[in-house]
């Protein structure tokens, strides 16, 4: 067996750090007052981050999941400004930032016709574009901070409300010091029929990333959220835990994307949590591929008649990484239904672990869920776990569970192998085939990307 | 044997039938721990009125070859809880293992299934394992058709429910 060159990540490259501001290492009181003065936030905000700090302080690591034990939290960033202010266009930006952004292939997006483009560099967003035909229907689309600035009312009022800083110890963590991330708001009845796109990285060793993103589809309407990261590669671990909040309303539905390729240093601790109004559908198409730990479970909280909630999770560990995915679904209303299918794959020496909820409430009759887990081992120092729970309070449901584990399948290799393909191509072909069903319900240019990381991870791991 | 613990470790080319109606909660160990070794485990889980049960099995693959099959029915009503945790762990080394956890629970009146976690852990690539569960009401359309063949709800849903249990309680029986 030959070792795959973990290290040879192919976006692994980093530029000279050069910030306007960078707070101490660590964290206390005075750090959280001070990214909030620069911020020049409101008062409630600062009280926000305050209270979340000591909710933070308070509670205790998670005790289940992955190993989160080598977490040093005071050597860490958590708050770095890159630029003094937002830039406009593309030509403002600082050179080795637009290298950077160059080489992950964000003008090409751009020059694609995409609606807009908020590139998060550090802890801030550096770079916003954005469509005038959208914003002409009402439709926001800003950094978090932005958001914060010119729509306080709405970020009031909605910002904590499907996850509460004690939620978790890292929902706690992002409330405190959050920075950046996105905000959107759709107009009753206005559809966005082009995805919504941030690119985020982190560039700066030892640094937390922290974003937080808040997402608002009014009645009716519809939205595509694509969020993907890659992040180069650094010598100590990094922290990133971000919280995504999202309503959707009456009638309305939201799709949310993510390709997660964080340099397989790096710590991605994500609570995501949609609420689903009446007949409102929640879509979370959820791939990872990098970091060292993920732990992440997309939500949805069905919480009126008639909601849908489908999650799409696909897990790829390599050596060294634990991706422990999966997705949450409540069941709280009559006739709401719902379904998760993950797609795992370890590879040298990687570790899966799926790991899902199904909840059904006492009155939610009528509820249909699925939930299909299938896993693939390739050679014997990977591992693959399910964890799926379910929990029913109500006889009039149907729910459904199967999961399957296994390793390739050795005629189709032989086949394979027999028309002229490497053991390389042909293990890849046929992880490929295996994740399908996710990767068609990814745009275009990250499935193409998707499959060449694919490839690249399959390199070498064979024979 | 019930309300208990019971622990089972299989030597080689052993083979192990466990069938049992869970009466209290009961907890299985079972180590596969000879090559070739078998289990297989089969259980009926009758709910009434405010009883709660719990049922935990345990199973590790610790040797190539080896085979375990659990296979648990429920049929829940009155306010009755039933809480299931299944996990099966194929250790590395443990080639040519087939593993298969199984639970389908049916829900009356008030009754709620709590827990319903069977887990896999698997560190070995060359093995066959595979869960799978169910929760929920007799099928509607097997209800529709026995109605339309002059059963009442009450006789339909007896015959189906009795169906549902049949393989199990056989089996159940047999050992009796």
């Amino acid at each position: 067996m030959n070792d795959l060159q973990v290290n040879d990540y192919r976006y692994g490259f980093s530029k000279p750090e050069n910030y306007v501001f960078k707070a101490k290492r660590g964290l206390n009181r005075s750090v959280v007052e001070q990214i909030s003065s620069i911020k020049s936030e409101p008062g409630w905000m600062r009280e926000f981050r305050l209270r979340a700090l000591e909710i933070f302080e308070k509670k205790k690591m998670p005790k289940w999941g992955a190993d989160l034990s080598t977490i040093n939290f005071d050597d860490i960033f958590y708050y770095i400004k890159p630029t003094e202010n937002q830039k406009k266009s593309w030509e403002d930006l600082p050179k080795d930032i637009r290298d950077t952004y160059d080489a992950i292939g964000i003008p090409e997006a751009e020059r694609k016709f995409l609606a807009g483009v908020t590139a998060q560099y550090e802890s801030e967003a550096v770079y916003h574009s954005f469509q005038k035909q959208w914003e002409d229907k009402g439709v926001i689309f800003c950094d978090m901070d932005t958001g914060l600035r010119k729509y306080p009312d709405i970020v009031k009022s909605y910002l904590g409300r499907s996850i509460p800083p004690a939620d978790n110890k890292f929902a706690a963590l992002n409330s405190a010091v959050w920075s950046g991330g996105s905000f959107i708001y759709v107009p009753p009845g206005i559809s966005v029929d082009i995805p919504l796109q941030a690119y985020f990285r982190i560039n700066a060793a030892n640094m937390g990333q922290f974003e937080r993103t808040l997402i608002i589809v009014d009645e009716g309407a519809y939205v595509h959220y694509v969020e993907g990261c890659t992040a180069p590669v650094y010598t100590t671990d990094s922290l990133h835990a971000a919280v995504v909040e999202i309503f959707v309303k009456k009638g309305a539905r939201c799709r949310y994307t993510t390709i997660q390729n964080w340099s397989s240093n790096v710590y991605n601790l994500v609570t995501k949590r949609a609420f689903v109004e009446e007949d409102g559908i929640m879509e979370w198409v959820d791939g990872n591929i990098g970091s060292k730990i993920t732990m992440k479970y997309p939500s949805c909280y069905l919480v009126g008649r008639g909601a849908r909630g489908e999650i799409l999770s696909l897990a790829l560990a390599n050596s060294g990484q634990h991706q422990d995915a999966g997705g949450k679904l409540m069941f709280l209303a009559p006739e709401t239904s719902g379904e998760i299918i993950s797609k795992s794959v370890s590879v040298n020496g990687g570790r899966t672990s799926y790991r899902g909820l199904v909840k059904a409430i006492k009155g939610a009759k009528g509820v249909k869920c699925n939930v299909r887990c299938d896993a693939l081992i390739l050679d014997e120092q990977s591992r693959s776990d399910t964890y799926p729970t379910m929990k029913v309070d109500e006889k009039d449901v149907t729910m459904g569970h199967e999961a399957t584990v296994g390793r390739i399948n050795a005629e189709q290799l032989f086949y394979l192998m027999s028309r002229g393909f490497s053991e390389t191509e042909a293990t890849s072909l046929i992880v490929n085939g295996f994740i399908e069903p996710i990767v068609k319900e990814i745009p275009f240019e990250y499935a193409v990307e998707l499959n060449r990381l694919i490839q690249l991870n399959m390199e070498g791991s064979i024979g | 044997m019930q309300n208990s613990k019971l622990e089972v470790k299989l030597k080689r080319g052993q083979r192990e039938v466990i069938p049992f109606e869970l009466l209290e909660s009961k907890r299985l160990e079972v180590v596969l721990a000879g090559e070739g070794a078998e289990v297989e485990i089969v259980g009926l889980v009758i709910g009434r009125g405010n009883e709660e049960k719990t049922l935990e099995a345990y199973i590790t693959h610790a040797a190539p070859n080896t085979k375990s099959n659990v296979n648990v029915r429920g049929v829940l009503s009155g306010k009755s809880k039933f809480d299931f945790r299944g996990n099966v762990r194929i250790e590395k080394g443990a080639k040519g293992s087939d593993a298969y956890l199984r639970s389908d629970v049916l829900l009356f009146d008030e009754a709620k299934m709590g827990d319903d976690t069977p887990a896999l852990e698997i560190l070995e690539p060359d093995v066959k394992a595979g869960h799978a569960a169910t929760i929920g009401k007799v099928d509607e359309n097997m209800l529709f058709y026995l109605m339309t063949r002059g059963l009442s709800k009450k006789q339909a849903e007896k015959l189906l429910v009795e169906g549902f249990i049949r393989p199990i309680r056989e089996r159940v029986s047999a050992r009796e």
